[in-house]
């Protein structure tokens, strides 16, 4: 009698585990959960805290929209959208731009490859609060060493701390160190893909170097160019840690951007309506950017 | 597939609804229990910890002379009083405020923390500080400095106790001060005038061929630092009953004026009030001349620039001098599972011998009365810390009021922001800045 | 005549080509320099003399090597104990990811299911959000089912990202479908089929995917920030930050401890360098 019994168990869960209709559920389940429980849920929290003012202590009050108001009158808000702009803007083409050279170049048959596009991805590795640190020490204004090459190259040294026109271009260069690398190897990826024949057969009708880059490989990576670019804009709407350990957001809030904002926000000045409401906006951004590619793409 | 979508999200929302708003009422725990048999004891020492007591404490070791001084008086707490559980939680102090923000929005607040008494506000605001009136032993209490005692005050009940302080006084370069022949004050009454501040800077910079003559430790959002300069010539942030901006009162004006006569002959450095801090470096660098640090920064500066420091007294205004009210105060959660513990344990720590060894470990100053008088016996920087026991007699009790007033973390915030124009670049002049901080502070205050 | 042209063309461009490999080499070494000289400032400042930190001009080689730097940085903290933290977080987060990620990224390549693009729509829409957004919801969370301080909490929440699946059904939508269908047909169980095709084929996705977990989970600074308040369970990243002090920095303490704690990670990488250029390459990211 047991037996059966057994044998029905052991067929019940033999029939969800086996069965084509229930497979992909259970397989995708974990990654489910978890965004379910981490993110999906928090964000909605988060949607609710930006209907109220709370401080963190006591209960929340709610107060409708008045929060999104407040953004979109406050100066601060408006010049961190307008800095996650201008620092997207910066980076993702020269990312994209230096990652594809050093790919090209370092594509080419030659020794130490290897050791030369490892060193380029190695800063990867570090992490931003680490790179955060080294960089701020080397572009101090008085006793760092970038000012010293400059001053030493007749060059008139920048106050990268402190001047709001510069700050955000150290914080530009740190980023292109950081993330070349990484970028540079997908395209790596992608130059691999292509297939020697074409360059062969452009040779041969007499195109030269330039023409076939402009007519064969950039055409041929496009599916690279597009990963690469949803990922650098995403990375760089989010990039956080070294902009909070280089420059906080100053001077000026010069180099402010979204993130930085929502983070001051809740911890520095405890407004966590706000701080959340902000979250939501930078949140539909992201989200309107990701459906305007997703319907691109499915025009292509 | 719509529908479905909508009912999903629907109870989705509910769930996320359910935890966020469960999440934060508070803890209705009644301390009114633990006040009843506290009535009963008349000073702290009778009272008992209740069974099985534990105790969560945060701090923060903010240099390894701070972590000393806590390894001392936390080692000494666990031997004297087995009979309470003491859990530390330590912090990296860059990151203090935040993490302890973000358990208390979590509702899980320690027993007692250690909180500086500027930030002490909010908590005297909202009521969850445990009432310590008659739990502490009276001649602690009474034998506290007046200005630390009103600190910890709020609506008549105390509210905590300070542990200990701390100050700003002048590090001055013993080369450069040679070389330009500048006068060091005997004593706190001495202290540079405004105009001599502003002649001996200049006379600095250009001697050493520096690009700012000094700085100080203002930054990082710690703009309150350089409100001394306003009480020192008799201006205040708020008015007597509290309730009025006078920021731009012309004596506080003038102090903001005098920032910005510094600016304009860049004898003051750049940095911004809510920069990453630049100046002790830069002055152990040798590229400032004198900067306003803190007791804390002894060793630092003993370390990076041996031999070749010294520190002074602050400047004054018509005989009236003053300085930072640092430090820290000890608190407890009005919530705690075990008030008669956390105050037995707030009692022990801040007892006049522990204050002492705590104080002497860690180069702090203390905030009794009767340690002041007899003296501390430091075993480093003996010299020193004579100088800034002298300041911290000075500092300035309509100040303190102020800086522990329950909105003044608000109106710090809206001071270091709103000074950042006027520092960094000039795009404020002094008059224009204080009259957005009066805008926005008088703001902050009816809020 | 093809063939005179061709050894002309041969000739010019071999006197081209040696001044031009050499230009070239000379170039892609200075980048290189240019690239690796931050590590090199971080060892020189973490083994300077405290007094030449500050010299000016600065000191590009350090006058005495004070290798003892790096023994007192891991005495005076409690680096061991990060260490120990950090690694087990690390370990078992990249197991957890490479696991969740190779079913479900199958899933979602080689199955059809009422519902795969909703579900799909949430993975995305996860790359969206910002941490701080989630930072105070992840906490009260975490904190009311008790497991702050603790490495469950410390492991899994973070698990919850989107890139691991998407690379593992870029990958995964590669595989060839006819080898699963002559499985079924053969009668393979579901996830024997997942056992025996899938995954032998998976050795390239997996580098990859052990890679950038590792880098980033060791390298993780916010979450733990935010759950951790037991110094005990801090990890290194952690431990790092404590090293700023209010107002001062110890730069040899802090560079000696950022080496430190840079130093697994670029051990994992140098181990599996060649195998992550390959699984980016075969994982198809390419697009």
């Amino acid at each position: 009698m047991s037996n059966t019994k057994a044998v029905k168990k052991k067929g019940v869960w033999k029939h969800f585990w086996n069965n084509i209709k229930y497979v992909p559920y259970l397989y995708i389940l974990p990654n489910m959960v978890l965004f379910l429980v981490f993110m999906i849920i928090p964000l909605i929290m988060s949607a609710y805290y930006s209907l109220t003012k709370w401080g963190g202590m006591g209960k929340p009050k709610f107060i409708g929209i008045q929060n999104y108001i407040t953004l979109f009158q406050d100066d601060v808000f408006l010049i961190s959208l307008w800095n996650t702009l201008k620092f997207t803007l910066l980076t993702v083409p020269l990312l994209m731009a230096l990652a594809l050279f050093f790919a090209i170049f370092l594509n080419q048959n030659m020794k130490l490859r290897g050791f030369f596009r490892s060193a380029i991805y190695v800063p990867a590795v570090v992490s931003m609060v680490a790179a955060g640190m080294v960089f701020l020490w080397m572009f101090n204004p008085q006793i760092g060493l970038i000012n010293y090459i400059i001053k030493s190259l007749g060059g008139v040294p920048i106050d990268w701390l402190n001047d709001p026109h510069y700050a955000l271009t150290m914080i530009v260069i740190s980023t292109l160190w950081s993330r070349t690398g990484y970028n540079m190897v997908i395209y790596i990826a992608g130059l691999q893909g292509i297939s020697p024949d074409y360059y062969e057969a452009a040779t041969i009708d007499g195109a030269n170097r330039f023409q076939q880059f402009r007519y064969i490989t950039m055409p041929l990576l496009r599916s690279s160019h597009v990963f690469i670019l949803i990922t650098c804009v995403i990375y760089s709407f989010r990039s956080f840690d070294l902009i909070y350990v280089m420059t906080k957001g100053g001077p000026l809030n010069s180099t402010k951007t979204l993130v930085v904002y929502i983070y001051n926000m809740a911890f520095e000045k405890n407004q966590y309506g706000l701080s959340s409401a902000a979250g939501v906006v930078l949140f539909l951004i992201l989200l309107i950017f990701t459906l305007i590619r997703i319907k691109a793409q499915k025009e292509a | 597939m719509k529908i479905r979508i909508l009912k999903v999200v629907s109870v989705l929302t509910i769930v996320a609804l359910g935890l966020s708003v469960s999440g934060c009422s508070g803890e209705q725990k009644a301390a009114g229990s633990a006040s009843g048999s506290a009535s009963a004891a008349t000073s702290g020492a009778s009272l008992k910890a209740e069974e099985g007591a534990t105790i969560n404490f945060t701090y923060w070791e903010g240099s390894p002379s701070d972590k000393k001084a806590w390894d001392l008086v936390l080692g000494n707490f666990k031997k004297d009083h087995p009979e309470i559980t003491l859990k530390t939680q330590t912090y990296p102090s860059t990151t203090y405020p935040s993490q302890l923000d973000t358990m208390i929005a979590g509702n899980n607040w320690p027993d007692v923390m250690r909180y500086t008494y500027q930030r002490l506000g909010k908590f005297k605001e909202s009521d969850v500080l445990l009432d310590l009136t008659d739990m502490i032993s009276k001649e602690s209490v009474d034998d506290l400095l007046p200005a630390y005692k009103a600190a910890l005050t709020s609506d008549g009940k105390l509210v905590g106790m300070p542990h200990h302080t701390d100050t700003i006084a002048l590090y001055y370069n013993k080369e450069m001060f040679k070389k330009s022949g500048i006068r060091i004050p005997k004593d706190a009454s001495d202290g540079w005038t405004w105009d001599e501040l502003k002649q001996y800077a200049k006379k600095l910079k250009e001697d050493n061929h520096l690009d700012y003559a000094f700085g100080g430790i203002w930054e990082k959002g710690s703009g309150y630092r350089y409100l001394p300069f306003v009480y020192m010539n008799g201006g205040a942030l708020l008015s007597d009953d509290g309730k009025q901006v006078t920021v731009d009162s012309p004596k506080a004006l003038a102090a903001f004026k005098l920032y910005e006569d510094l600016r304009k002959g860049n004898l003051i450095s750049k940095t911004a009030f809510t920069q990453e801090p630049q100046n002790n470096m830069m002055f152990v660098a040798k590229k400032l001349a004198f900067v306003f640090a803190g007791s804390w920064h002894l060793s630092y500066m003993q370390q990076n620039m041996p031999d070749n420091w010294g520190v002074t007294y602050m400047p004054q205004v018509d005989g009236k001098t003053t300085s930072d009210m640092g430090g820290n105060a000890l608190v407890a959660y009005k919530g705690t599972k075990y008030p008669q513990a956390a105050a037995i344990f707030i009692d022990y720590i801040t007892n006049k011998s522990n204050m002492k060894a705590f104080c002497e470990a860690g180069n702090f100053l203390p905030v009794r009365q009767s340690l002041i008088k007899e003296g501390l016996n430091y075993s480093s920087y003996k010299d020193e810390m004579k100088v800034f026991s002298n300041i911290i007699a000075t500092v300035d009790s309509k100040m303190a009021s102020d800086e522990t007033s329950n909105k003044f973390q608000q109106l710090n915030v809206i001071l270091s922001e709103k000074m950042d124009p006027l520092v960094v670049n000039g795009s404020a002049t002094a008059e224009q800045t204080v009259e957005v901080m009066k805008k926005e502070m008088q703001a902050a205050l009816s809020n | 005549m093809k063939d005179i042209a061709g050894t002309k063309k041969f000739l010019n461009t071999k006197k081209k080509s040696t001044i031009r490999v050499l230009i070239s080499y000379l170039f892609i070494i200075c980048i290189t320099v240019v690239f690796l000289f931050p590590f090199y400032w971080m060892f020189a400042t973490a083994v300077k003399p405290t007094s030449e930190i500050f010299a000016y001009p600065p000191s590009w080689v350090p006058s005495q090597f004070h290798f003892e730097n790096f023994l007192s940085t891991l005495q005076e903290t409690d680096f061991g104990t990060y260490f120990k933290n950090s690694t087990i977080v690390t370990f078992f987060a990249t197991l957890i990811t490479v696991f969740i990620n190779l079913l479900a990224g199958y899933a979602f390549a080689k199955f059809h299911f009422k519902g795969k693009e909703f579900f799909f729509m949430i993975v995305l829409s996860t790359l969206m959000i910002p941490i701080q957004v989630t930072m105070i919801p992840n906490y009260l969370i975490i904190s009311r089912l008790h497991l702050l301080n603790n490495y469950i909490g410390l492991i899994f929440p973070p698990c919850a990202e989107a890139f691991g699946l998407f690379l593992s059904r870029q990958f995964m939508s590669e595989l060839p479908n006819e080898l699963i269908e002559a499985a079924r047909i053969d009668g393979t169980t579901e996830f024997g089929i997942f056992r025996k095709i899938i995954l032998p084929n998976t050795k390239s996705l997996v580098s990859v995917l052990i890679i950038f977990t590792v880098m980033w989970r060791w390298n993780d600074f916010q979450w733990p920030l935010i759950i951790l308040s037991d110094s005990k369970m801090y990890t290194v990243q952690i431990g790092l930050s404590m090293l700023n002090g209010s107002q001062y920095i110890n730069w040899n303490m802090l560079m000696s401890a950022s080496l430190i704690a840079i130093l697994p990670v670029l051990v994992v990488f140098l181990i599996f360098q060649k195998q992550f250029v390959q699984g980016i390459a075969s994982s198809g990211i390419k697009g």
